[in-house]
């Protein structure tokens, strides 16, 4: 029996991906594109909703499906966005691809940032490297609805100038909140600060009063900035970052992306520091 | 429905009755190779004693290969389709009852999460299941140490014990009911009564080993040094995870002919070094050591935190099968048993 839908089917059919266009590519560094994407089916285009923090299974079919966050916010509507770090055959086959060429989208999945929770305190974001995608989304998502929130202040790092990605949005990242943009290793026309997001975040020294920290980047960063976070006297309930995993299906049955009893797909990928540190140390 | 008899004799002519209503998939022999479930034709005779069963009847509910999504991309347009399975009323016959259970704990993983799996959950609702007590238990058996197996039978249709010249048959559900209605069954007496409940104890008590069923979860720690042990002996073969009742683990491929493209999904194992190794390298199971763990953990601990129920059902053919010799028993008698004994001696 053949069944062909035109809604998304995610949650009945939810291995079948949905067709979108690629309508715009954005080079963001020498190994970094940014997809926007919006679905042919109109229906779909128009009604589709996400939370921030959620993730999609992107397909180039005939290649296979990739796991990315969705990187765009979901007040900015009719498309949605992935970064995509050439790493692998998919994302090569994406990086290789040009406006007007046709994806697969399985989306959305996974749980998302509590950012009904947040209300009326400040927000920290401390991202390193292709690590700012996912808070990304919250970041446009708070700063589209800027009343609703207190200081909203981004750390941003990466290895050189030519890695960070978003350049575009940082003048109103820094003018609606506050961002400070830090590199491993400057170059002559470099301007801003030098050091590791870690170190500047101690340098930078945020209050924890009233405050959320969302956190996102390589292993390393993460290893390195959580007991600057606890020196600074954030708790583990007030730091929130999302977590990768191996993933086929996305939708909790493939058996790839657990650790211990929890699913980064469906109990994830958004987990507290203070969810993380229940769980066994197997990431 | 009371329990009835069967006998073996009048079993060809109730196969026949059910095969004008149902797809029947039972054990057909391969010459001295182990039985094989398949659906039955006209005159096969089955083996539904399960004396000759190896492989679960796991392939009628996630087949070995599976096409879950065709596109095509032929005249400019993308078409996406999803071929569910064919919605037709099945019955296994002859499934041992450790197998039958299997089935409850791939229930969990694809019909109890936020997300139901359509092709599973279309074969599963046309599925009624049969299950058999042997009249001989399988050396490799440890049912009871797992679980308690009386919670089992409410799992199945209806459930067969092997009484030599006949079978006993016990109906569970309005399935298993309309499944043997008109069946030439005959009333039980007392001595079959008690026949049955000889066979049930002693499938019980097949392989019990020294632990308790609920200190099992309880005592498996994530720094035993048994999965260090598993893994040196380990040559990640992946047999455990095929021939288990229980695993459930898939890969997602696309194979493309032209200007289409089938997206299937076929069978994998926890076990395989690239199962968790993602596309910049990393891999958080990158050294068999905590892919033994995971395995063992999954299905011990994992599983039943998360739906209650423990996902291994002591079919033991791990156990049999297994090149190396590494026995699930043993790693439970040791991580198992000794803290239950410390336990006793505080």
């Amino acid at each position: 029996m053949i069944e062909t839908t035109h809604e998304n089917p995610i949650t009945t059919l939810p291995y079948t991906p949905m067709p979108a266009v690629v309508t715009k590519i954005i080079t963001e560094t020498w190994d970094t594109k940014t997809f926007r994407a919006e679905f042919t089916d109109e229906a779909l285009k128009e009604n589709f909703t996400y939370e921030p923090g959620q993730f999609q299974q992107v397909s180039v079919f005939g290649v296979g499906e990739c796991t990315f966050c969705l990187t765009s916010s979901p007040t900015r509507k009719g498309y949605i966005e992935f970064s995509v770090k050439k790493v692998g055959s998919v994302t090569s086959a994406l990086h290789s691809m040009t406006e007007g060429g046709v994806v697969g989208i399985r989306a959305p999945l996974g749980n998302y940032l509590p950012y009904h929770e947040w209300k009326g305190k400040n927000l920290l974001f401390a991202g390193g490297g292709i690590g700012m995608a996912p808070m990304r989304a919250l970041l446009n998502f708070c700063l589209d609805n800027r009343d609703d929130y207190g200081d909203i202040t981004t750390i941003y790092g990466a290895r050189t100038p030519g890695d960070l990605c978003f350049k575009y949005e940082y003048e109103e990242w820094d003018s609606k909140g506050k961002l400070h943009l830090t590199v491993d290793a400057g170059e002559d026309d470099w301007k801003g600060h030098v050091g590791h997001v870690p170190g500047y975040l101690k340098e930078l020294a945020p209050s924890p009063e009233n405050t959320i920290a969302i956190t996102c980047g390589p292993p390393i960063m993460i290893k390195f900035i959580l007991p600057e976070f606890a020196n600074l006297g954030f708790k583990p309930e007030q730091i929130y970052t999302t977590l990768e995993m191996k993933m086929k299906c996305g939708v909790g049955k493939c058996g790839r992306c657990n650790i211990g009893s929890k699913l980064v797909c469906l109990d994830g990928p958004v987990f507290s520091l203070a969810e993380i540190d229940e769980l066994p140390p197997e990431f | 429905m009371a329990d009835k008899l069967i006998g073996k004799d009048k079993i060809g002519d109730f196969l026949k009755a059910l095969m004008s209503k149902y797809t029947v998939v039972a054990p057909i022999e391969r010459g001295d190779a182990p039985a094989e479930f398949q659906e039955i034709a006209d005159g096969d005779t089955p083996v539904l004693d399960g004396s000759k069963n190896m492989m679960p009847p796991k392939d009628y509910l996630l087949p070995r290969h599976e096409v879950l999504v065709k596109i095509d991309m032929s005249g400019g347009e993308t078409k996406v389709e999803t071929p569910l399975p064919e919605d037709k009323p099945r019955v296994i016959m002859g499934a041992w009852l450790p197998d039958a259970q299997g089935i409850q704990v791939l229930d969990r993983v694809f019909l109890d999460r936020k997300f139901i799996d359509p092709y599973y959950a279309r074969r599963r609702e046309n599925l009624a299941l049969v299950a058999v007590i042997p009249a001989e238990m399988r050396w490799s058996w440890f049912c009871g140490s797992v679980d308690d197996v009386d919670t089992w039978k409410a799992g199945v249709d209806a459930l067969m014990y092997d009484l030599g010249d006949k079978f006993y048959v016990e109906v569970n559900s309005d399935k298993g009911a309309a499944l043997l209605e008109g069946a030439p069954m005959s009333v039980v007496s007392d001595v079959d009564v008690a026949a049955k409940d000889k066979l049930w104890t002693e499938f019980k008590n097949t392989g019990l080993l020294p632990f308790a069923g609920k200190a099992l979860y309880e005592n498996l720690a994530w720094d035993d040094p048994v999965w260090g042990e598993i893994a040196d002996k380990c040559i990640a073969c992946g047999m455990c995870s095929y021939m288990c009742p229980t695993c459930t683990c898939f890969d997602i491929q696309d194979e493309t002919c032209g200007n289409c493209v089938e997206r299937y999904r076929c069978r994998d194992t926890c076990q395989f070094e690239d199962f968790t190794l993602m596309g910049h390298g990393h891999n958080p199971r990158s050294t068999q050591l905590p892919r033994s763990r995971q395995r063992l953990l999954h299905k011990f601990r994992y599983q039943h935190e998360q739906f209650g129920v423990v996902g291994c059902t002591g079919c033991g053919r791990c156990v049999e099968l297994c090149p190396v010799n590494v026995d699930i028993r043993e790693v439970l008698c040791r991580t198992c048993a000794e803290p239950m004994e410390q336990a006793a001696e505080n």
